[in-house]
């Protein structure tokens, strides 16, 4: 690039401003010539082009549609989006509602069928030898209702309307002080690893095909909304229990929350009665002919 | 010095307003532009306040219908039984055969049958031991939540675990071959990466539920791990548990 070689050089002495040539051109000759002559033009009296004021309003007045446009739409959307939340919030719990009724039917139906089944199996060898092997299974599957000794994990969300900073980037969803279904999943991981023999959150007992979920800040077990707080209630040997889990990952998990102002208790209870789940089912899964053991090479 | 104080003077008559018809439009624009804001600011904080989307509420009445379809044919599956059971001619050999039918659906659940049905394999490779025990309990979980119906986790070259409903993931407490990574120990056994899902159900709704934006799949990919499902007509599950024998878990007779 060749050195500027202003006009000023060639007569006169140097200006001390003179390495600030640039600056000294925007601060005196700030007008291009373009706007001198639109000046030159208006002190001449003439008017500005039609055509260009008429392109100037027209593409306002398109710009003030657009906007007008937008903001009816977004209203009337926001109207009618509250008015269908509200109905789907009603159907929802008249149906979560609907449903615990069903359950409950469902649990004395059930238990009613099965003392009804056991007394006719102990009328043979046989029959009783497998009732007292599907007993076991109900047990250890969630099929039936069981009591026994155990250990109760209470989680309260963080007081206040919970409506922190912390924002889950992959849910968009605030999860400062609230117990999410990753919480209860780790808390009944460990709670299975501490060597509890049946579990139920919220009073849904979990089987080999229940899962703990979210829909928005929800935690769903087995397609049930929960409401918190939430409680965890395991059948197994209460003091190894509560030792596995308050001495190992699962205590340590719950300090951790109570740093996001989740309160938690542990405590012992002699006798719990969990439900029967209702959901043991097989749709696709089955027991495999003889022949068909062997053909999927593990 | 003339320079300087006609710059200023024409940035002073630049700045005084002058009102002209001009000026109308775009300020009314303005304006509204201004309350279009103020209106879009408003409703996102209403949303907030509310907690649920709409679309998490329409899931939620989903999972809930499902719910109480479940419920209803389970009703009418125990009152079949019941009149099975208690016809007094038959009800001792439809006992047996429902209490075998029951034990079969049972034994598969709780692992102490082998299973074959539709579904899916979902293998993970995981280089660089970042997939940890609550990576494949997300995974299970999702399984689950997708209808999983049976599952075995298992080291590719190595041991497999039936899943059941009490199946945990842990990290391994010893320290042997480092720092554990590339290792999850599964109700007490010890799986290597690579991991292996065999998983009977739904094989499309398996595959889609893995698949979707911020699942599985992608959390793995986040992970710089690497996660392939394959989708069968028949996958068969060989590895079995010990038939329960509960200690502590009672029957409730109610």
């Amino acid at each position: 690039m060749s050195a500027p070689t202003p006009t000023t050089r060639s007569g006169g002495p140097s200006r001390p401003d003179d390495s600030m040539l640039l600056l000294r051109n925007l601060v005196e000759d700030s007008l291009d010539e373009g706007y001198a002559r639109a000046a030159a033009r208006r002190a001449a009296g003439e008017p500005a082009s039609r055509s260009a004021v008429l392109v100037l309003s027209i593409g306002l007045l398109l710009v003030g549609l657009l906007l007008a446009t937008a903001f009816a739409q977004t209203r009337q959307r926001a109207g009618s989006a509250a008015e269908a939340r509200d109905a789907l919030v009603a159907e929802v719990e008249q149906r979560s509602a609907a449903n615990d009724k069903a359950q409950a039917q469902l649990d004395r139906q059930r238990a009613s069928v099965q003392r009804a089944q056991r007394q006719v199996l102990a009328l043979s060898g046989a029959g009783t030898e497998l009732a007292d092997r599907l007993a076991r299974l109900e047990a250890a599957t969630g099929a039936a209702p069981v009591t026994g000794p155990g250990m109760v994990v209470r989680l309260t969300d963080a007081a206040g309307d919970g409506s922190g900073s912390d924002v889950d980037p992959r849910t968009d969803v605030d999860t400062d002080g609230r117990v999410t279904d990753r919480d209860l999943q780790t808390v009944v991981n460990e709670i299975w690893a501490a060597g509890a023999e049946a579990v139920a959150v919220n009073g849904q007992r979990l089987t080999a095909l229940s899962a703990i979920r979210s829909a928005g800040n929800a935690v769903l077990v087995d397609f049930r909304p929960l409401t918190p707080p939430y409680e965890i209630e395991a059948v197994g040997d209460p003091k190894k229990l509560r030792e596995t889990f308050v001495g190992g990952f699962g205590g340590s998990y719950l300090q951790v929350l109570q740093g996001y102002g989740i309160t938690y208790a542990v405590e012992d209870s002699d006798r719990l009665q969990l439900a029967a789940s209702a959901g043991v089912r097989l749709r696709y899964a089955a027991e495999p002919q003889p022949a068909e053991t062997r053909s999927n090479g593990t | 010095m003339t320079g300087q104080r006609t710059a200023w003077t024409r940035l002073r008559s630049a700045m005084r307003p002058h009102a002209s018809r001009g000026n109308l439009l775009p300020g009314l624009l303005c304006a509204l532009l201004g309350f279009a804001v103020v209106v879009q600011v408003r409703s996102t904080q209403d949303a907030g306040l509310d907690g649920l989307r709409q679309s998490d509420l329409v899931r939620i009445l989903d999972d809930v219908t499902e719910r109480s379809d479940r419920l209803r044919t389970e009703a009418r599956d125990l009152e079949e039984t019941r009149a099975r059971v208690t016809n007094g001619s038959t009800g001792s050999r439809a006992a047996l055969d429902e209490a075998q039918a029951r034990a079969r659906v049972l034994g598969i659940l709780a692992g102490t049958l082998p299973a074959t049905g539709p579904g899916i394999e979902l293998t993970i490779s995981d280089p660089d031991g970042k997939v940890g025990p609550e990576v494949l309990l997300d995974t299970l979980q999702e399984l689950r939540d997708a209808g999983a119906e049976a599952v075995e986790i298992s080291s590719l070259a190595g041991p497999a675990v039936r899943v059941v409903a009490a199946t945990s993931f842990e990290a391994p407490t010893d320290s042997g071959g480092g720092d554990g990574a590339g290792r999850v120990v599964v109700d007490g056994t010890e799986l290597t990466s690579p991991y292996r899902f065999l998983v009977i159900g739904d094989s499309r709704t398996l595959a889609a539920a893995l698949d979707i934006p911020g699942g599985v799949l992608d959390v793995l990919r986040q992970d710089d791990a690497q996660g392939v499902v394959t989708q069968r007509d028949r996958v068969t599950i060989t590895s079995l548990r010990a038939a329960p024998s509960p200690r502590y878990a009672r029957p409730a007779d109610d």
